[in-house]
């Protein structure tokens, strides 16, 4: 008697929860394309001038650096690095 | 040495009132002698780092030379004190308006390559025959001194198809090159490939959409341990003669990369 009065008890709690889930859903899924859909799977955003971080414009030969600040009478940042640790290349 | 000066904003935007030369240490003889008479190093060799503000000529300093800009307490003075030197040693040239600007490039595609993956930049290549370079080199080689790209690429041209081959994607055609490099800057990708006459349009629109953003930064001891393995060891044009610098090799090397340090990182 009491086995079965619990499962009746439990039988209206699942088809409850199921039934909350089926309408709760469907909200759920047509909102997040605009709120809370992840940005690894939104559409692929054109680059904005924000994210680009400016940075020094160097001239990789003397010759030629030398030739630009003789014209703009600028005078010049020098500096000189090799490109390899121990040998390693691809870093300073 | 605090890698963070020569990417301040402040710094960068006062480096355009200045002319900006970084060149790549044992990568040219020439280049070699003129790094020595300025910068007298305590063993005598050329080092793997220096830095230095000169005079228009190149033939003065303005600054005590160093390995880096250790005599200044942090970017902000650094930035204050370009400014105050270009304001009082910029010499205008009248004729300046009648040459156009000296475009920007490498001195070759292998270290170009090299640069662009220690930088975390795309390189841009122009590649062609060389009766047509020229035209090709001036069309694409201004852009990189326009604003939105003012520092944003390494570029080169090259009238050798055989520059190509470490690159893999379509590789066949003359044009301009957008490539990848990869890590250690030994091989790279095909990003993108304009003909030679694209419009003035379409190589913007190419640059605008392979520009980076802000680049990853890279563990310096990883990078080191991981190139040791696959058995890398660059070649430069010169040997190296920094004492400081091959003890550490020697150093580094004998124990597989395992232990970082050793000298001879440039500020960033």
């Amino acid at each position: 008697m009491t086995k079965k009065s619990k499962a009746g008890i439990r039988i209206p709690l699942g088809l409850l929860s199921i039934t909350l889930c089926l309408v709760a859903l469907p909200q759920c899924c047509s909102a997040c394309p605009q709120e809370s859909k992840p940005e690894s799977q939104s559409e692929p955003k054109p680059e904005s001038k924000s994210s680009v971080v400016p940075r020094i414009s160097w001239y990789g030969t003397l010759d030629s650096g030398l030739a630009e600040a003789k014209r703009t009478g600028k005078p010049i940042l020098l500096t000189s690095a090799a490109p390899q640790c121990a040998g390693v290349p691809g870093m300073w | 040495m605090d890698r963070s000066f020569l990417s301040n904003a402040e710094v960068v935007e006062a480096s355009r009132n200045l002319v900006c030369i970084r060149m790549a240490t044992y990568e040219d003889k020439e280049e070699a002698e003129f790094i020595k008479k300025i910068y007298k190093s305590r063993s005598g060799s050329l080092e793997n780092t220096v830095f230095a503000i000169l005079t228009p000529d190149g033939k003065d300093t303005l600054i005590r030379p160093g390995r880096g800009p250790h005599q200044f307490r942090d970017p902000k003075q650094l930035a204050r004190k370009m400014n105050s030197i270009a304001k009082s040693n910029t010499k205008p040239n009248p004729d300046s308006d009648k040459s156009d600007p000296v475009i920007p490039f490498m001195k070759n595609f292998k270290l170009a390559l090299n640069v662009a993956a220690a930088e975390r930049l795309p390189l841009i290549a122009a590649v062609a025959p060389k009766a047509d370079l020229e035209k090709l080199h001036e069309g694409i080689g201004k852009k990189m001194l326009d604003e939105p790209f003012q520092g944003q690429f390494i570029y080169v041209s090259t009238d050798s198809m055989d520059d190509l081959k470490p690159i893999t994607g379509d590789t066949t055609k003359p044009g301009i090159y957008v490539i990848q490099p990869e890590q250690f800057g030994v091989s790279g990708k095909v990003v993108s490939l304009l003909a030679a006459d694209s419009s003035e349009n379409q190589i913007e629109l190419a640059l605008k959409k392979s520009m980076n953003g802000t680049p990853k930064r890279v563990n310096q001891r990883e990078h080191v341990r991981k190139g040791i393995r696959k058995g890398l060891d660059w070649e430069s044009e010169i040997p190296a003669s920094d004492p400081q610098s091959m003890a550490a090799r020697e150093r580094i090397r004998s124990r597989g990369g395992r232990r970082g340090g050793g000298g001879g990182r440039p500020p960033r």
